[in-house]
């Protein structure tokens, strides 16, 4: 068995991530064992904002059990409970009810799982558990969620439950339609409401087998007593080998076990996990000639769940069978972080099935109560209710009176949400349900309460909510990490221990819970589906994004992915909203008006950010966050200016705006060219990272912003001179890429005809425009000098430029001078730059490969740096706020 | 080697394999499990002693950093916060070098000491570096919120006109730029100001350090008056009403509001700030044990010996409700504890969670102590028993329960960690406080936080308990299920993905969890920062013999607080 012990670690699925995002609009699950708690207090809070459709359907026995357990001190636990979402206890054939089914679905497509674990923290979370996950717009992702909702709607039809009826309306209103175009694919679902799900598996592989079973691969933490239903397979199959992989734990008896095996002739391996921990996951490998099978799931190796249909006293089962090459059958039995040791036959006869009896059902099954408009409550029971009985929520009883139809409404209202039924002396009759409150969890599909509105960029007010430009504000607050400061702004103090306090030297252990902090951001996640969607499908946080900027209600349709992956395609061929037709509408979208105070406080909330993209710690959330949020921006910005193209009356910020927040974005992004830039600073590992998860959109993206950023206007040699360095070491780190999508989007924004020329050319001459005056205004301003004057000296020598300066005394010790140096190579695309004092109290020339030359008044003697000045010196001072100082000896300084 | 089983069948039409899951809770000990903690922390310290945290700890700290924020703007350096954050950090590490090899071998800590290792003991010349990873170094850990709250620095962020500023800057006021003066004037005559080497990059000899550290060191604080005093100003002193910072553009929102509130509420902060000074200072003056012992310090303050007017009464009374909220935290914090362990046995011993009645049955059982006691017996009789019981001392002695200080009596619980002993001292607190009605009392004893009703409401609950005749189990079932149970609960649910918890409701049992089941520990009161704070700022010193005694300048300030 080494052989199976050697294979490489199969990579893992995290449910509870994957399945319970704030993107989610409908969840609808299966589940044997139910963690209530769990769900109300944190699954569901991580699911979207109403209008929300959710809906478990749980095993009645299980659940009753559980129900029965709570006190009334806890009955307030089950608030969000047929309030927020639905619960239906199920049973239809008198077996447990097992399926573990989840059903997520967003506005851009559905997640299907399937597999072994029960909604808790063992089966999502913590414990040995299979997961077959399916998504929406793949052939087998599709042919899935069809056959899973057939299943469910014949559920639906047998419960004849009129609420869950609705609700599965909804979810189907809900879930993307089927591909129009559909590839056969045959469902890889196996139900046994009509045939045993062991039947099937076993008919799937006769139909394709040729030289019989080679190898049977069994995993299944409970069998039947005797091995009733492995022996069928075995029987049926009549595999050649057979492997067994038990825990201490594996419920069955040893001794039938290790006959039916003995009896069916296979070459028999057992194995047994390392460390011995249970394994809930069931899973039936099937091997012939190259040829594999693998049926995993909720059926274990029993009868009832493996060889009979619901109506022949089965259980409820549900899974999924998978062909696969055998390897890749063979390796999904060893669960991460355990290993295994082969045992003997003989090894299994420790085993002992422990039969778990459930307790018997009450006399009365509960089937239903629902709160009608006055609070009283109708109940449904089988039987039905008898004179007599009350309604008991565990802190009072209300007599019952009954209809014709046999149902049971309460005298008065009732206040508890638990509730039984009760004999005249008090005594429980039935199991418990969970009060139904119709009017709420009707609303809930609708819609509803918000997230608090505390929740959003500190600069935006609770009456700033309502127009799309602060809701994708907000939506960027709270997907995705813009300024880790706000995240802790609570400061160190938090988390103190009193044995902790006044040792200020253990400094790394704030560092540490800053860097916990951040690393635990649940936003964090979400640049993982930015870097993995460059095709602008699926649930990208993208198309979120837009969404949100298109206010888009529920009823019109979702932004639709186009081929290719152009963000600005995408942008040119969403529908255009129409204004009148908007206002007529009976439900009309977050409107979009002029205000001052929005634009002031969107814009700094933006600039806010902008400055906010170089701290190190974003890294602590995401190693590319800045990439990411850059990439968002630089969508939100495309969206934003053709919007204002379209209608300006329904974009706050104006032109200049956004041409100011574009550049704000772009600095810290891509640099001036001298080093200072976040893709300037990577190691070249994350550099080759950031190369190959950046949107394959945003270069063209990016060349259309910055276009726009110098487009022939007002203020144009201002906004050039301003763009310059940015556009150019946009240029060096490939983020500029005009493409034809680029020139219709640009045409599109400015209502002109343009070519791919004209547009590469504008760019280019960006990057090699001149005006040295207005260069030498806005250098002087931004260094805070009182004068500059810049001469060009021609080609000839080493120092292409000369330039005049007053304001600074001593410049090897003052950091402005690497910057204006720096500033003016890049200005001037050249190499030697040569600052003299106006008053000629001093000179410097710089150029690379050469040493620095430091005079200091009329007749006396340069002073040289300590050797050339290398490539990349400069740079390097500037992005630290160096000084020249660094380069000549300390003496010379001195 | 395999090939792919359905070679006609295309990749995209394929059937995903099952993948085993992985967790996305992450299980972490939790440090406040029952929300105690931040009563403390959250909501009674910033009340009580504004704009200084519990590592906020030299007051030289003050001055040192808004000369670096003065500095940095008199050099021009970039408007952006990494160049700052660079700068603070460098400048940090150079400071912290010097501290260590002051010349008088005070022995302080610095920020990033973790990082100079065992540099400073070498001989130099030193490499240059940066003190701590965290964004806006040590200034941001420890000072930036102090600083900012006194009002002589202004965030990131401010409104100047409708401009959020980029970087921190001071305030331009008297008070401010005084600070900051104070230690340019300290340090103005070193080789390491003088030759600007706050700007290179060059390594720095051991002399440069060395003669920086005679003056900028933080033990040399007391040397350098004015500087001393412009600390102190900054800590306790107000600008004038022409420099303070005018009302933002949003005047009329509720941010302008709360500014145009800010100011009145900055008088105000100042104002408690001095007053919980001077009332430190005179807990010193009279128990000088109160600067070593954060025990005698919690004593001190439960039962102050000397109270010179109403305002120091009221101030008092509020110091005393934090030492009542925190005796209450470790009373219920030795019942959570018993409590857990019993739970984790009993759900061992039976291989499951236990019911509700269960539960009960576990919390019903806590009294076997030590001290142990009777479950039948009513709790009020135990309660008038307690002025003759006594409690088992650290060598098992008997120590009196009447006659131990409160303190005594919450070192004692803690220690003994049963929840009979957290009865015992909780209703012994209820008949200390029971004469307590002074307004700084009711201020500070209301204070609840967001899981935990405040130790008065909880003294109130207790009364109304005990006139039910409750039998000592049923007190304890009533502790457990009303201050232990639900409220851990939430509070780990909260903290999700984080799973802290230590037992939780799943499929109607309670779940066990065996990680980290000790006790949890108070928050810190600014002990250390009060006592090292005041020391720096020469309120007191330590006599030949060693003993804490309030200097002229502390008298005075006690004086004029409480004049």
């Amino acid at each position: 068995m080494t052989d199976v012990a050697e294979v490489e670690p199969v990579p893992t699925v995290r449910p509870v991530a994957e399945l319970f995002t704030g993107a989610v609009s409908a969840l609808w699950a299966t589940t044997y064992g139910l963690d209530l708690a769990l769900f109300n207090e944190f699954l569901l809070g991580r699911l979207g904002d109403p209008p929300l459709n959710v809906a478990i359907l749980a095993d009645h026995r299980r659940l009753s059990e559980s129900l029965a357990r709570i006190p009334a001190e806890r009955v307030d636990t089950l608030a969000p409970v047929n309030r927020r979402w639905l619960l239906r206890p199920v049973r239809p054939g008198g077996q447990a009810f097992h399926p573990k089914s989840y059903l997520a679905v967003t506005a851009r497509g559905a997640t299907l799982m399937v597999g072994s674990g029960n909604l808790s923290t063992g089966g999502l979370d913590d414990g040995r558990e299979v997961f077959t996950t399916f998504r929406s717009g793949t052939p087998a992702g599709d042919a899935a969620i069809t056959a899973w909702r057939a299943w469910m709607r014949n559920l639906v039809e047998t419960l004849a439950d009129v609420a869950l009826a609705e609700r599965f309306r909804d979810l189907e209103d809900r879930l993307p339609p089927p591909p129009a175009v559909t590839l056969a694919v045959p469902s890889p679902l196996l139900h046994n409401l009509d045939a045993s799900i062991e039947s099937q598996l076993v008919a799937t592989v006769r139909a394709a087998e040729t030289g019989g079973v080679d190898e049977m691969i069994l995993a299944a933490p409970y069998y039947d007593a005797d091995a009733i239903a492995a022996g069928q397979l075995l029987s049926d199959l009549a595999p050649r080998r057979v492997r067994l992989f038990v825990t201490a734990s594996t419920s069955v008896n040893g001794q039938p076990l290790v006959d039916r095996l003995a009896a069916s002739g296979a070459r028999v391996e057992v194995a047994a996990y390392e460390p011995d921990r249970f394994v809930h996951a069931k899973l039936i490998g099937v091997i012939s000639g190259e040829r594999g099978w693998l049926l995993s799931g909720s059926a274990n190796l029993s009868q009832a769940a493996l060889t009979r249909t619901v109506g022949a006293n089965g259980n409820v089962e549900l899974a999924v069978l998978a062909s696969l090459d055998p390897e890749e059958v063979r390796s999904v039995f060893i669960p991460p972080g355990l290993s295994v040791a082969p045992r003997s036959l003989e090894s299994l006869l420790s085993l002992s099935f422990s039969s778990d009896p459930e307790p018997d059902a009450p006399a009365v099954r509960l089937v239903s109560a629902t709160a009608v408009t006055d609070g009283r409550v109708e109940v449904i029971s089988e039987p039905g209710v008898e004179l007599g009985w009350q309604l008991d929520d565990l802190e009072t009883r209300q007599p019952l009176t009954v209809t014709a139809e046999g149902r049971g409404i309460t005298a008065a209202p009732v206040a508890g949400r638990l509730v039984q039924l009760a004999g005249a002396d008090g005594e429980p009759l039935s199991n418990r349900v969970v009060v139904d409150d119709p009017a709420a969890l009707a609303a809930v599909l609708v819609a509803g309460a918000a997230r608090p509105d505390a929740d959003r960029p500190v600069e935006l007010g609770a009456g700033d909510l309502d127009t799309p430009l602060a809701q994708a504000l907000v939506w960027l607050h709270r997907n995705l990490v813009m300024d880790v400061s706000e995240r802790l702004a609570s400061g160190p103090a938090g988390g103190i221990k009193q044995s902790e306090g006044g040792e200020q030297g253990d400094d790394d252990l704030w560092v540490r819970l800053e860097r916990e902090k951040l690393a635990r951001d649940p936003r964090a996640n979400r640049y993982g589906r930015i870097w993995t969607r460059t095709a602008l499908g699926g649930d990208e946080p993208l198309i979120e994004l837009l969404d949100a900027l298109r206010a888009r209600t529920p009823t019109q349709p979702a932004i639709t992915a186009p081929q290719g992956g152009s963000l600005l395609r995408l942008l040119l061929d969403e529908p255009v909203v129409d204004p009148k037709a908007e206002e007529a509408s009976e439900a009309p979208g977050r409107r979009w008006k002029i205000s001052t105070r929005i634009r002031v406080r969107a814009r700094n909330v933006l600039r806010r950010w902008a400055a906010a993209q170089t701290d190190p710690r974003l890294v602590w959330v995401d190693p590319l966050a800045p990439a990411g949020n850059f990439a968002m921006i630089a969508a939100a910005l495309a969206r934003l200016y053709l919007e204002l193209a379209r209608d300006p009356e329904r974009v706050e910020l104006t032109a200049d705006d956004l041409h100011d927040l574009w550049l704000r974005w772009l600095l810290p992004f891509v640099g001036t060219g001298a080093g200072d830039g976040w893709l300037d600073q990577l190691d070249s590992g994350s550099a080759a990272l950031a190369a190959q998860r950046l949107p394959d959109w945003l270069p063209e993206s990016v060349a259309a912003l910055c276009w726009l950023a110098v487009r022939p206007g007002g203020g144009h040699r201002d906004r050039v001179l301003a763009s310059q360095p940015l556009i150019a070491s946009a240029l060096s780190h490939g983020l500029l890429d005009t493409t034809q999508t680029t020139v219709d989007y640009l045409g599109m924004v400015t209502g002109t005809q343009l070519t791919l020329t004209q547009v590469d050319d504008q760019l280019l001459d960006t990057i090699a425009f001149i005006d040295d005056a207005l260069w030498c205004a806005r250098t002087a301003a931004e260094l805070a000098l009182e004068r500059l004057e810049l001469h060009a000296l021609g080609s000839s020598s080493s120092v292409n430029v000369r330039i005049d300066v007053a304001g600074i005394p001593d410049p090897l010790l003052d950091p402005r001078v690497p910057r204006l140096v720096a500033a003016a190579r890049h200005y001037r695309r050249c190499n030697g730059v040569a600052l003299r004092a106006a008053d000629a109290s001093w000179r410097i020339s710089v150029a690379d490969g050469e040493p620095v030359g430091y005079l200091t008044g009329v007749g006396t003697a340069t002073v040289d740096s300590t050797g050339p000045l290398m490539a990349g010196t400069l740079e390097r001072l500037t992005a630290t706020s160096g000084v020249l100082a660094d380069l000549f000896p300390a003496a010379q300084v001195a | 080697m395999a090939v792919p089983s359905d070679q006609a069948e295309p990749a995209s039409t394929r059937v995903p394999a099952p993948l085993w899951i992985s967790a996305s809770l992450e299980a972490k000990e939790g440090r406040d499990p029952l929300g105690l903690q931040t009563t403390t922390q959250d909501r009674l310290m910033p009340v009580l002693l504004p704009g200084i945290l519990e590592l906020t700890t030299r007051a030289r700290y003050f001055s040192f950093h808004a000369f670096l924020l003065s500095e940095y703007r008199l050099k021009h350096l970039p408007s952006d916060e990494t160049s700052l954050a660079a700068f603070i950090r460098q400048r940090e590490w150079e400071f912290g070098l010097a501290v260590q090899r002051c010349p008088r071998h005070c022995g302080l800590s610095p920020v990033g000491a973790r990082r100079l290792g065992n540099l400073a003991q070498g001989a130099g010349p030193f490499p240059r570096g940066e003190s701590v990873e965290s964004r806006l170094g040590g200034y941001g850990l420890y000072y930036r919120t102090p600083m900012a709250e006194v009002g002589v620095v202004a965030r990131a962020g401010t409104m100047l006109g409708d401009t959020p500023i980029p970087i921190d800057v001071l305030h331009q006021t008297e008070r401010a730029e005084r600070l900051a003066n104070g230690f340019r004037s300290a340090v103005e005559g070193t080789e390491y100001f003088q030759r600007k080497l706050m700007l290179t990059s060059e390594s720095l000899p051991a002399s440069v350090i060395d003669e920086y550290a005679e003056v900028a060191c933080l033990c040399r604080l007391q040397e350098f008056p004015d500087e001393r005093e412009a600390v102190q100003d900054a800590l306790f002193g107000t600008d004038p009403p022409e420099e303070q910072p005018p009302p933002t553009e949003e005047a009329d929102t509720t941010a302008g509001v709360l500014v145009s509130e800010g100011t009145a509420l900055a008088d105000a902060a100042v104002e408690q700030r001095r007053r919980s000074v001077g009332h430190f200072l005179s807990l010193v003056n009279q128990r000088p044990a109160a600067v070593d012992s954060e025990s005698a310090y919690r004593d001190a303050l439960w039962a102050p010996p000397e109270l010179r007017n109403q305002a120091h009464g009221l101030i008092a009374d509020q110091w005393a409700a934090l030492v009542a909220k925190d005796v209450w935290q470790d009373a219920i914090c030795s019942v959570w504890s018993d409590f857990c362990r019993a739970g984790l046995a009993r759900s061992r011993a039976i291989g499951r969670g236990l019911t509700w009645d269960e539960t009960r049955e576990v919390a019903l059982a806590l009294v076997s102590g030590p001290p142990a006691l009777d479950p039948e017996q009513l709790t009020t009789a135990l309660d008038a028993s307690l002025a003759a019981g006594t409690l088992p001392g650290p060598d098992g002695t008997p120590v009196s329960i009447a006659g131990a200080n409160l303190e005594t009596l919450r070192r004692l619980t803690t220690n003994l960690d049963s929840a009979s002993s957290g009865l015992v001292v909780l209703l012994e607190l209820a008949r200390r406080t029971a004469e307590r009605t002074g307004e700084g009392w009711v201020q500070a004893s209301r204070v609840a936080s967001g899981w935990q009703p405040s130790v008065a409401a909880v003294i109130a609950a207790l009364e109304t308990h005990l006139n039910d005749e409750p039998k000592i189990a049923e007190t304890l079932w009533w502790l457990v299920s009303r201050f232990v149970l639900p409220v851990h609960e939430r509070i780990a649910y909260s903290k999700l993905p984080e799973f802290t918890f230590r037992f939780r409701w799943e499929d109607g049992l309670l779940r066990f969890y065996d990680q980290g089941m000790g006790r949890f520990p108070l928050a810190g009161i600014r002990h250390n920062a009060l006592t090292s704070l005041t020391q720096d700022l020469g309120l007191w010193d330590a006599g030949q013999d060693g003993t804490a005694r309030l200097t002229e300048r502390g008298r005075s300030f006690v004086d004029e607080v409480f004049a």
